[in-house]
C-alpha cells in the first residue's frame, strides 16, 4: 500500500532522509522508531506530499503524492505531530469540513460522524468547540479527523506523544483495529514499548537512514540483543561509530 | 479548480470569522459606533462651544472719555458686548490683564476730526488666539462700518448730495456651484478617509487570522493533507477575507447612511455642519466604491499576511501595508489631484479618486468602468502572486518567513564567517541613515571634501567597524581575492565603454520619465556637475574623489558585504536585483534610480562570475572616471558632447567590444565561489 523507494530529502547540505526504501502493506501497522530529529517527520511529510523529495520516490496505492497528489490525500488519513485543530469549531464541524473536503456527501458524512462519535467516545463533546477540550479530547478528536474520510491508509506522526497512559491506549487500539479492517498504517513513534505493543513491523531510523526493520523478533536477533530498547540503542551506536 | 472545495473552505472560514468577537467587533460595530460619535464628537460639541461663544457678554474697551454717540446707539442691539471707556488706561495692560476682551483704539481729537470731515484711524486690539476675542472683532468691524456709513450719511445729507454719490457700485456675489459640490469637497476630504481605514481595518485581522493564524496553529498542514489545491484554498481564504471586508464597507456605508438621514431632523443650527445633500445614489455609489476597495486590499493583505509564520509577524509585515493603504487617500485630496489619465489606474489612488467624485457629484461612468477593471486587474494578479507564494513549501509550513520567498532550496542557514543578510541590510540602512543626513550637510559645506568625506567615512569606516565587531572573515565578507582572469577582461572592457549605451538610455530616460525636468533633485545634480566640473579642481583630484572613492567604498558595501551575504542564500538572480536596486535607491534620486540600478546589475554580475570584488571595483573607477572626463571636457571644449544621437560606427563599435565583454563573462567560471561557499558549509557543520 505504502511504498517508498530511495526517498530523500535535504535542507541545504544537511540529509534529513538518506535513501529511505520501505513498504507498509494493507492491514499492517507499521512505526518508524527513532529519537527526536532522526527524520521521521520529514519521511511522513514527504508520504503525504507535504514536501518534495530531493531524490527518490514515495507511493500509496500506487499513486505518487508529486504526480497524483489528489489521489494520494485522499487515500491518506495524516495526523500531525501538533493536535492542530480549529479552535472556534466543534468537532462535529471539524469532521464535516475535512470529510466533505475529500468529496464525500452529506448523508454519509452524518452517519460516519455519528458511527464515529460512538466508537472513539466524542459524543459528549461533539458540539463543544474545539478550543475548551482537554488534551485527551483534542487528540481523539484529531484522531476522529484522519478518519473522517474513512482513508484506506493511516499515516501518524507521534500519535500518543502528548497523552496520558489512558488515553494513549485508547488510541492504539484503535490503530490496531483500523488495520484489522485492512488499513495500512505507519505510524512514527520514539516510545519502545508503544512500538512493540502495536506495530507489526518496526524500522529503526536514525539520521535519515533506515538502520534495520521487521518484527520485534528479528530486529532483537539482528542486533543480538534482549529487549527491543536494547537493540533500538545497539543499532544507533553501531550508526554512531561508523 | 473546483467551486464546492472552495465554498466548503469560505464556510468554514466564515464561522470562524464570526465566531471571533473581536472581528465582529471591527466589521460591524465599530462602523455602526464610530460615524455617530464622530458626529456628536464634532459637530455638537463645536456647536456647543459656538453657541457659549456667542453668548458670552464680552467687555470692551474704548480709549476715549465716553463712548462717542453715534456707536452708543449702535451697540444697545448687541446685548453680547459691554463698551466701556478706558480714559487714559493703558490699553494693552487691559487687554493682557482680561480687564476687556478688545479695545477700540481711536485718536483722542476724534470728535474734532469728525466735525471736520477728516478720517478716523480706528484700531482694534485683541488677542487671536481668545476665541471670544475673535468673535467681538467680527462684531465690532461690523459695528464701525455700520457707524461710518452714519457717518457718510449725515455728511451727504447735510450738503443735500445724494446717497449714491459715495456708493457708485454695489458688487453682489453669487456661487453657480451646487450645494453637494461645496458640501461634498469638505466631506470629501474626511469621508475616504474614513472609508479606505475602515474597510482595510475590516480585512486586517481576518486576513492575518487565515494565513498566519492559520499557520501558527498548526492547522494549515492538517488542512494541507486534504486534497486540495493552492489555488482553491487562496481562493476559499480571500473570499472570506473579502466578505468581511465587504460587510465593513457595508457597515460603513449604512451606518453613514443612518446618520446623514438623521440630520435632516436635527435642527438647523447642528445639521448645518454636516448637510452635504447626499443621496440615496451616491450612498449606493459609495458602498459600491467602498466593496471595491475592500476586494483589492483585501487580496493585497492576506498575500503579505501568507508570508508571515506568526501572528505577531504578520502583524508586523502589515502596518507598514495598512499606511501602505492609507497613502493615496491622502494623495487624492492634494489640490489639482484629478481622475485623469493614468491616474485612473493607479492601485487605490484611483479609488479614492472616485470615491471623492461620488462625494462631489462629478462622476462618470468612464471614470467608474477605469476604476473597476483596473482594480478587478490588480485583485487578480495579487491573488495569482498569492498562489505561487502559497506553493512554496517552506512558506506553508511555516520555517522561513518572508525570507522564504527568496530562498533557494538546499542553502545553509547559518555561516559564521560571512554576515547574514538581515545584518548586512541593517548596515546598510545605518548607512543610508548617516548619508542622507551627515551625508548632506558636510557636501553642503564643502562639495568636494564631502564627498570624499561620505565615501571614505560614511560608508568604507561602517563597513570595515562591522566586519571588526562581528568578528568576521575580511576576505570572505568582502570577496577580496584574485579575481577569474576572462572576467576581469570583461571589466575592463564594460568599464570603457558601458558609459555610452547608458549615456543613450539616460537621454531616452530624460525624454520619457515621468519625473518632471525641473525637478529639484534633478536642478540640484545638475548644479552639482557643473560647481564639480569647474575649473577649480585639478582633474586627478576629481577622479580621485568622484571614481577612485566610490568604486572603493561603494564596491565593499554592495558588492562587498551585502552581496556576499545573500549568496549561497538566494537564488543569483534574486542577488543580483536586490543589490543593484538597493544600489540605485542609494543614490537618492529618482531620475538617476533606472541607470544606477543598470550599472548595480553590470557591477553584481561582474562580482559575481569573477569570484571577486576587484572587477567590480575596476569597472566602478573607469565608469565613473570616464564620466568625470567626458563632463570636465564638454565644459571646456566647444562642440565635444556626450552622445545625443548614436553615430553608427559608433555605436557599432561600442556594440562589438560589449560583445566580446559578455561572451568573456559568460565564459568566466564562477565555480570558485560555488566551490568557496560549499566549502564552508561544510565547515560549519563539521564545527
Amino acid at each position: 500500500m505504502i511504498r517508498l523507494e530511495e526517498l530523500t530529502r535535504d535542507y541545504g547540505d544537511l540529509r534529513a532522509v538518506d535513501r529511505l526504501n520501505l513498504t507498509v502493506e494493507a492491514g499492517e501497522v507499521y512505526g518508524l522508531l527513532g529519537p527526536n530529529g532522526a527524520g521521521k517527520t520529514t519521511t511522513l511529510r514527504m508520504l503525504a506530499g507535504l514536501l518534495t523529495p530531493s531524490f527518490g520516490t514515495a507511493s500509496v496505492g500506487g499513486a505518487s503524492p508529486i504526480d497524483e497528489p489528489m489521489v494520494v490525500k485522499t487515500r491518506l488519513g495524516y495526523l500531525t505531530g501538533d493536535t492542530a485543530l480549529y479552535g472556534r469549531l466543534t468537532p462535529r464541524e471539524t469532521l464535516r469540513f475535512f470529510a466533505r473536503l475529500n468529496g464525500r456527501e452529506a448523508d454519509w458524512i452524518e452517519a460516519r460522524i455519528e458511527a464515529m462519535a460512538e466508537e472513539l467516545g466524542l459524543t459528549e463533546f461533539l458540539d463543544k468547540r474545539c478550543e475548551k477540550l482537554s488534551s485527551g479530547q483534542k487528540q481523539r478528536t484529531a484522531i476522529a479527523r484522519a478518519l473522517a474520510h474513512d482513508p484506506a491508509v493511516l499515516v501518524l506522526d507521534e500519535p500518543t506523544a502528548t497523552l496520558d497512559v489512558v488515553s494513549a491506549q485508547f488510541i492504539l487500539d484503535r490503530l490496531t483495529r483500523e488495520a484489522a479492517d485492512g488499513k495500512a498504517v505507519l505510524l512514527s513513534t520514539h516510545h519502545m514499548a508503544e512500538a512493540e505493543l502495536v506495530c507489526d513491523r518496526i524500522g529503526v531510523i536514525h539520521r535519515g537512514r533506515l538502520l534495520a526493520e521487521g518484527t520485534v523478533a528479528q530486529l532483537c536477533e539482528h542486533a543480538g540483543a534482549q529487549s527491543l530498547t536494547q537493540a533500538f540503542l545497539t543499532l544507533v551506536n553501531q550508526e554512531e561509530a561508523a | 479548480m473546483r467551486w464546492w472545495v472552495v465554498k466548503t473552505l469560505l464556510f468554514k472560514e466564515l464561522l470562524e470569522v464570526v465566531r471571533d468577537r473581536r472581528s465582529l467587533f471591527l466589521m460591524i460595530f465599530l462602523p455602526l459606533l464610530m460615524y455617530p460619535m464622530l458626529f456628536l464628537v464634532t459637530s455638537q460639541v463645536a456647536v456647543n462651544q459656538i453657541q457659549k461663544i456667542e453668548a458670552e457678554l464680552a467687555p470692551v474697551g474704548i480709549t476715549a472719555e465716553a463712548v462717542p454717540e453715534g456707536l452708543s446707539e449702535r451697540l444697545t442691539a448687541e446685548d453680547n458686548i459691554d463698551l466701556k471707556a478706558l480714559g487714559d488706561a493703558d490699553p494693552k495692560k487691559a487687554l493682557t490683564g482680561d480687564h476687556v476682551k478688545l479695545v477700540v483704539v481711536v485718536p483722542a481729537d476724534y470728535e474734532q476730526r469728525l466735525a471736520g470731515d477728516g478720517t478716523l484711524d480706528v484700531n482694534l486690539l485683541y488677542d487671536q488666539t481668545d476665541m471670544t476675542a475673535l468673535r467681538v472683532r467680527g462684531q465690532m468691524r461690523d459695528l464701525l462700518r455700520k457707524w461710518g456709513k452714519d457717518i457718510v450719511k449725515a455728511r451727504l445729507a447735510g450738503r443735500e448730495l445724494p446717497l449714491t454719490l459715495a456708493q457708485p457700485l454695489t458688487v453682489k456675489t453669487e456661487s453657480i456651484a451646487p450645494p453637494k459640490k461645496v458640501g461634498g469637497h469638505l466631506l470629501g476630504q474626511i469621508v475616504p478617509l474614513l472609508i479606505v481605514m475602515m474597510v482595510v481595518l475590516g480585512a486586517f485581522y481576518p486576513a492575518i487570522e487565515v494565513t498566519a493564524g492559520e499557520k501558527e496553529r498548526g492547522t494549515l498542514q492538517t488542512l494541507l493533507t486534504a486534497p486540495v489545491a493552492p489555488l482553491e484554498i487562496i481562493s476559499g481564504k480571500f473570499l472570506s477575507v473579502f466578505f468581511v471586508a465587504a460587510i465593513t464597507a457595508t457597515a460603513n456605508i449604512a451606518s453613514l447612511g443612518l446618520l446623514f438621514g438623521m440630520v435632516k431632523l436635527m435642527p438647523d443650527g447642528m445639521a448645518a455642519s454636516i448637510d452635504l445633500g447626499i443621496t440615496a445614489t451616491t450612498l449606493l455609489l459609495m458602498g459600491f466604491i467602498a466593496v471595491l476597495i475592500g476586494l483589492m486590499f483585501s487580496a493585497l493583505m492576506m498575500t503579505v499576511a501568507v508570508l508571515a509564520r506568526t501572528f505577531k509577524e504578520a502583524q508586523a509585515y502589515m502596518t507598514p501595508v495598512y499606511l501602505l493603504c492609507v497613502l493615496p487617500v491622502i494623495f487624492a485630496q492634494l489640490p489639482g489631484m484629478q481622475l485623469v489619465g493614468l491616474l485612473q489606474l493607479v492601485p487605490g489612488l484611483n479609488q479614492a479618486l472616485l470615491l471623492r467624485e461620488v462625494l462631489e457629484g462629478t462622476v462618470n461612468t468612464q471614470h467608474i468602468f477605469a476604476v473597476v477593471v483596473s482594480s478587478l486587474i490588480y485583485t487578480f494578479g495579487t491573488l495569482l502572486i498569492a498562489a505561487r507564494i502559497f506553493e512554496r513549501e517552506a512558506i506553508l509550513l511555516g520555517e522561513a518567513g518572508v525570507m522564504g520567498l527568496f530562498r533557494s532550496d538546499g542553502t545553509a542557514r547559518a555561516r559564521a564567517l560571512i554576515p547574514r543578510p538581515s545584518e548586512a541590510l541593517a548596515l546598510a540602512a545605518i548607512v543610508f541613515l548617516l548619508l542622507f543626513y551627515a551625508g548632506s550637510v558636510a557636501q553642503a559645506w564643502h562639495l568636494l571634501g564631502g564627498l570624499a568625506f561620505t565615501q571614505w567615512v560614511l560608508i568604507a569606516v561602517p563597513v570595515v567597524v562591522f566586519i571588526r565587531v562581528k568578528k568576521l572573515d575580511a576576505a570572505q565578507t568582502l570577496g577580496l581575492r584574485r579575481p577569474e582572469s576572462k572576467a576581469t577582461v570583461a571589466a575592463l572592457l564594460l568599464g570603457c565603454t558601458c558609459w555610452y549605451p547608458l549615456m543613450l538610455l539616460a537621454g531616452w530616460w530624460e525624454s520619457h520619465s515621468p519625473v518632471d525636468p525641473d525637478d529639484p533633485s534633478r536642478r540640484m545634480m545638475e548644479e552639482l556637475m557643473q560647481q564639480l566640473m569647474g575649473e577649480s579642481s585639478p582633474i586627478w583630484l576629481l577622479l580621485l574623489v568622484i571614481a577612485a572613492s566610490p568604486a572603493v567604498c561603494e564596491e565593499l558595501l554592495f558588492r562587498g558585504v551585502l552581496m556576499r551575504s545573500m549568496v549561497g542564500r538566494f537564488r543569483t538572480r534574486t542577488v543580483v536585483i536586490w543589490t543593484a536596486l538597493l544600489f540605485g535607491a542609494f543614490h537618492m534620486s529618482a531620475a538617476r534610480f533606472i541607470p544606477t540600478s543598470l550599472l548595480g546589475i553590470v557591477l553584481a554580475l561582474l562580482a559575481l562570475r569573477s569570484g571577486s570584488i576587484l572587477p567590480a571595483m575596476l569597472f566602478h573607477f573607469l565608469h565613473n572616471g570616464i564620466s568625470v572626463l567626458l563632463a570636465r571636457l564638454e565644459i571646456r571644449v566647444d562642440g565635444i558632447t556626450v552622445p545625443g544621437n548614436p553615430d553608427p560606427f559608433q555605436a557599432v563599435g561600442v556594440a562589438l567590444v560589449l560583445a566580446v565583454a559578455i561572451a568573456l563573462l559568460v565564459a568566466s567560471r564562477p565555480d570558485r565561489i560555488a566551490n568557496l561557499q560549499s566549502r564552508l558549509t561544510q565547515d560549519e557543520f563539521d564545527g
